[in-house]
């Protein structure tokens, strides 16, 4: 069936041109802010998109996925979940503003609660075309990685322009958000997260088992991606900013590996002996 | 040599493409408009044109268009529009605070006396709010800001109307500040 009669293209359409209009005043905003530092954080933050992108799909050839289906996961991440975020999140945060007395508390989880169900959206998207081949939970892995990398370059630059503004070095203060949230951040931060909570989506559309047990496979592991997410984002070692950042990492890559090398050491067992007879790929994992 | 591209996964029926669409569609819809809408109610943060601002039910104004309220931290009322906030001071007492002429005259000390800026403060304008009582008010400006303060009274109770904003902005909500302070009305002594 042309993909053009797939009622997911549309709305995956739609929501791409409102993405354009959440975004697009962010990114104005962003450059009229600090100029030189919003183009430094493009051109750094396109290399470490270049970077990131091959790293995932070198890590990831013993099956190798569509680019095209790659590069919607990236657009999902990069420009739905980030501009529909700028209202999401907002809305999130007065509702957890409301009944959470702690501002820092209140902001962590407004995030994990709405940032992750926003990409999370989108490989949800990608499993209903059969062209992006999704049969594993490492598929699902893999364009959980995709769109949390593009939620995570666009958000970063824009913070990254606006932490600019306010600085007397704006160059300085990019470069800085670019080792920070990129390249130290990299094993822990949107990728991780989404990846996580895809494994879970994985169980819910692709596993045979009970319908009870597919649905809190897949509702334990978005929680725990969202309480990853907050936990992050959340005020807790802020004493010691450094501490608190490789700790708080440390538990989130901890927990996301504690799920992925049992599913990928499973892949590669069942893998091994059917391409070897049959050669039937990997069915569906958990 | 790479290995070859995996089978295509599971072909989607019909009714499961169009359940998934709409299931990403509405779910879409309660992220960025429910959401926002009940953030905005449980906050407090809904406020629209011709709705009514009381402040610790001494004083009320009438919202113009395009404000909306911002965290005044629950001792004053703060509506912002823009650049621009304005801060709702509860009524005081006469006897307590002084009359609209001594207040105004101490903020206006205060602005001369600030070390930080150096304020071209403009004259005092008088006129009268629609409940007819006596309203005071001044713009004055420096380099980066505006700061334009209205102090209305009735003769027992007097109240301030305190306005920040940018050269760029300032001009731009300066009638919608007049028309607000024009629909003050003092409803209580205060403090």
């Amino acid at each position: 069936m042309s993909i053009v009669r797939h009622p997911v293209t549309w709305v995956y359409a739609v929501l791409l041109v409102i993405g354009v209009i959440g975004l697009v005043p962010l990114l104005i905003a962003a450059f009229e802010g600090s100029p030189a530092g919003f183009l430094l954080g493009v051109v750094l933050w396109t290399l470490f998109t270049v970077l990131a992108w091959w790293a995932i799909r070198r890590f990831s050839r013993t099956r190798p996925r569509p680019r095209l289906a790659t590069l919607a996961a990236f657009a999902w991440g990069a420009i739905i979940a980030t501009g529909l975020g700028r209202w999401a999140t907002g809305g999130v945060g007065d509702i957890a503003g409301a009944v959470i007395p702690d501002e820092g508390w209140a902001g962590a989880i407004a995030a994990g609660v709405s940032e992750e169900p926003l990409k999370l959206l989108g490989v949800f998207a990608l499993s209903l075309f059969a062209a992006t081949r999704m049969r594993s939970a490492l598929d699902f892995v893999y364009y959980g990685a995709f769109v949390g990398l593009g939620f995570m370059v666009v958000e970063s630059l824009l913070y990254a322009a606006q932490g600019a503004q306010t600085g007397d070095s704006p160059m300085t203060i990019v470069v800085e958000y670019v080792i920070l949230r990129g390249i130290l951040a990299a094993l822990w931060s949107h990728p991780t997260f989404t990846a996580l909570a895809a494994i879970g989506l994985a169980v819910l559309v692709r596993s045979g088992a009970s319908a009870v047990r597919r649905w809190l496979a897949f509702l334990g592991m978005l929680v725990l991606a969202m309480a990853l997410h907050a936990l992050f984002d959340s005020p807790v070692l802020e004493s010691n900013m450094m501490v608190a950042f490789f700790a708080k990492g440390a538990i989130v890559l901890a927990v996301f590996l504690a799920f992925y090398l049992p599913l990928r050491r499973r892949a590669a067992r069942e893998a091994a002996p059917l391409s070897e007879e049959t050669q039937e790929p990997a069915s569906a994992s958990s | 040599m790479a290995p070859p591209m995996p089978e295509p996964g599971p072909v989607a029926t019909r009714r499961q493409q169009w359940t998934g669409a709409i299931a990403i569609a509405v779910s879409m819809l309660l992220l960025a408009v429910v959401a926002p809408w009940a953030g905005d109610e449980l906050s407090g943060q809904h406020i629209g044109a011709g709705d009514t601002l009381t402040a610790n039910d001494t004083v009320s104004l009438t919202v113009a268009e395009g404000w909306s309220l911002g965290d005044g931290g629950g001792l004053f009322t703060l509506i912002e529009n823009g650049d621009t906030t304005l801060t709702l001071v509860p009524a005081g007492s006469v006897a307590e605070f002084g009359t609209a002429e001594e207040t105004i005259a101490t903020d206006l000390a205060a602005l001369e006396a600030d070390p930080a800026n150096e304020w071209s403060i403009g004259e005092v304008q008088t006129s009268t709010t629609d409940a007819g009582d006596t309203a005071l008010n001044v713009v004055s400006s420096s380099e980066a800001s505006v700061q334009e303060i209205w102090v209305i009274s009735d003769g027992t109770s007097v109240v301030t109307l305190l306005v920040i904003s940018t050269p760029d902005d300032h001009d731009r909500v300066a009638a919608s500040i007049a028309q607000m302070a024009r629909s003050v009305r003092i409803l209580g002594e205060g403090l």
